[in-house]
């Protein structure tokens, strides 16, 4: 996870850092693409400007031409340009008022250039009425004068300079635009080698991370396959201890079942013959008295059937433990099979047959709805007829048993439970009663103390596990935990 | 019986050994019994070289100390002369694998022991009466 992290926080960052690099180039192109463009429109107006002063000095020098023509010739024909002057002054005048906002140059130089050029065409203005007055001397001398020539020197200096001043502006300007492109031009490289820098990082960043989630999954697979493996070896160690446990219960029981057959044979026998010896006795006493020893009728009577009496009990009571013992080990080597149980339906029948002995004593036994399981039916029969008859079996005499048998399913696993209220069962004896030939509180009920033991291998062997929760006086609640679905071992357990 | 066959008896636990004894003689059987503790002293007795004068039947047990009941059955039923006495197995072992292996094997009569004396007493008189209308084959 901590490579993850910070692998994230590497390409989340470096990510971050490749768009900033894009946002400032794009503000930069921006930057420098208002920047052309307010260039351009100033070459616009530039133009405009120099055209304006262009037409002004030519429309002066065509009113200066139609006045010369005027002046020799008298032919009124000769006035057109100075006609024409006279509209177009005013018209490249007002062009140049329009633009002088934005031109500095201009807007200092305008007045003058204004008053020049109104100087300049009153003068031909005047001398074409001298002539139209037929005072045609007048006009020549103010001619002569040279007076019209400065002004017209002036006007040409004036637009000369303007001229040369916007051509500089001009240059200045197309310097810094070229400036800023070539600086553009540097700019969009940087950024095209921080983006290829950046993609290349983030690229191995990523890269190296795949690779090292591929070999972690190798490893992970690897390790998987050892889990596994290692679990089927325990499984099987498992599986193996528990036939070398069967086969020993089996063994020992068979064992200890042979001098038990001896021991109740010849007991057998020597019954047969203490009768034999007691009716020899019998006879004895009848016939001659005096010859019977005074010890010779209780052992004869008494002592004899009661020693056999109790060899007898004793050798029963060991034959029903080591039949409990091979019961136990044979229910082990019962080979399973799997098969879905209605559960439901199973306990009902359970619960009714036992239900007249319960009604007898005036209790219930309620089964609810039991979730199905597949497991091996006999062994889950032979679990909850136990649980059910130790419920019923084990109460409080001072009231009705009523016994519940309820049950619901998480997941893949089922939870059954039978509840009673009967005598309870005592905190230090709660594992106890699991165990073989134990038993626990008052000794009122007939058993070899081998249901619950029997209940717990069983369950063990269906793959579940058994709980008890009791009070002493109040009741007892058996719950049960198995797999849904029974999982055989692959051995076969024929021992 | 009416041969003068010989019952032998190969039973390693001796009190079960006269248990047996005594019950086949209250089902009135006069044939002499042979006891063997061991297989081994079993085995020399019938595939030695001496030819047995009389047909031979044999109680086996399965359970004993030095080698396993169903391997002397093996070579009892391999055995050319022998092949044809009849094996009664009786033994406390009830496993069906180990049942079936026997009946492979060529066992006549499979009995397992009843763990109860008289039940055992019963079944041994009953297995006498058996033996007393059983024929033998001659030996060979």
């Amino acid at each position: 996870m901590a490579i993850l992290g910070t692998t994230r926080q590497k390409v989340v960052g470096l990510l971050a850092a490749g768009f900033a690099v894009l946002i400032a180039n794009a503000m930069f192109s921006l930057w420098v693409g208002s920047r052309s463009s307010s260039f351009t429109s100033h070459t616009v107006i530039d133009q405009a400007l120099k055209t304006s002063l262009a037409g002004l000095l030519s429309a002066a020098q065509d009113a200066e031409t139609g006045q010369r023509g005027f002046l020799i010739t008298g032919d009124e024909q000769y006035l057109e340009p100075y006609q024409a002057a006279l509209t177009d002054m005013p018209k490249y005048l007002g062009q140049l008022e329009s633009m002088s906002a934005q031109n500095e140059h201009l807007r200092t130089r305008l007045p003058r250039l204004r008053e020049v050029a109104d100087r300049r065409m009153s003068l031909v203005t005047n001398s074409v009425a001298f002539v139209r007055a037929g005072n045609r001397d007048k006009a020549l001398t103010q001619l002569n004068s040279g007076l019209g020539k400065t002004t017209m020197d002036e006007l040409r200096a004036i637009t000369a300079e303007l001229t040369a001043l916007q051509d500089a502006m001009i240059s200045q300007g197309l310097a810094n635009l070229n400036r800023s492109e070539s600086w553009a031009r540097f700019i969009n490289l940087a950024t095209l080698a921080l983006i290829v820098a950046l993609a290349a990082t983030t690229g191995g960043i990523v890269l190296r991370f795949v690779r090292e989630l591929e070999e972690a999954q190798g490893e992970l697979q690897t390790v998987n396959a050892g889990l596994e493996r290692i679990v089927d070896e325990r499984t099987a160690d498992i599986v193996r201890a528990n036939e070398e446990i069967q086969r020993f219960a089996y063994i020992v029981s068979h064992d200890l079942r042979a001098p038990l057959v001896n021991i109740m044979g010849f007991t057998s026998e020597l019954e047969a013959i203490g009768k034999m010896v007691g009716r020899q006795y019998e006879t004895l006493a009848q016939r001659a008295p005096d010859l019977v020893l005074p010890e010779t009728p209780e052992a004869v009577r008494d002592d004899l059937p009661e020693a056999i009496g109790f060899i007898r009990t004793s050798t029963a009571k060991m034959d029903r433990l080591i039949n409990a013992i091979l019961g136990l080990s044979r229910e082990g080597r019962r080979v399973l099979t799997a098969a879905n149980v209605d559960m439901s339906a199973l306990v009902s029948g359970i619960a009714d047959s036992m239900r007249h002995q319960i009604d007898a004593a005036g209790g219930t036994i309620t089964v609810g709805k039991l979730p199905a399981m597949i497991t091996d039916k006999l062994a889950i029969e032979q679990i909850f007829s136990n649980l059910i008859e130790n419920a019923s079996k084990y109460t409080d005499p001072g009231r009705a048993p009523h016994i519940k048998v309820e049950g619901h399913s998480e997941g893949i696993q089922v939870f059954y439970s039978i509840a009673d209220n009967g005598r309870g069962i005592d905190e230090k004896d709660m594992e106890r009663v699991f165990e073989l030939f134990r038993r626990a509180g008052k000794q009122d009920q007939p058993g070899e103390g081998l249901g619950l033991a029997f209940v717990r291998a069983a369950v063990r062997r269906l793959g579940g596990t058994i709980s008890v929760k009791s009070e002493l006086g109040k009741g007892t609640t058996f719950t049960l935990r198995f797999a849904s679905k029974l999982q055989l071992s692959r051995s076969k357990t024929n021992g | 019986m009416a041969e003068p066959v010989t019952i032998i008896m190969i039973e390693d636990d001796t009190g079960h050994a006269r248990l047996i004894e005594k019950n086949i003689r209250r089902a009135g059987v006069t044939n002499e019994i042979k006891h063997f503790d061991y297989g081994g002293a079993a085995m020399e007795f019938l595939v030695g070289n001496k030819a047995h004068a009389t047909p031979l039947l044999i109680l086996l047990d399965l359970n004993l100390p030095d080698m396993s009941g169903t391997d002397i059955l093996e070579k009892i039923k391999a055995d050319d002369r022998l092949h044809r006495a009849p094996v009664i197995v009786l033994t406390t072992t009830d496993d069906k694998v180990e049942i079936q292996r026997c009946y492979d094997l060529g066992c006549n009569v499979y009995i397992t022991k009843p763990v109860e004396y008289e039940t055992f007493a019963a079944a041994i008189r009953q297995l006498g009466l058996f033996l007393s209308v059983m024929q033998v084959p001659d030996p060979e």
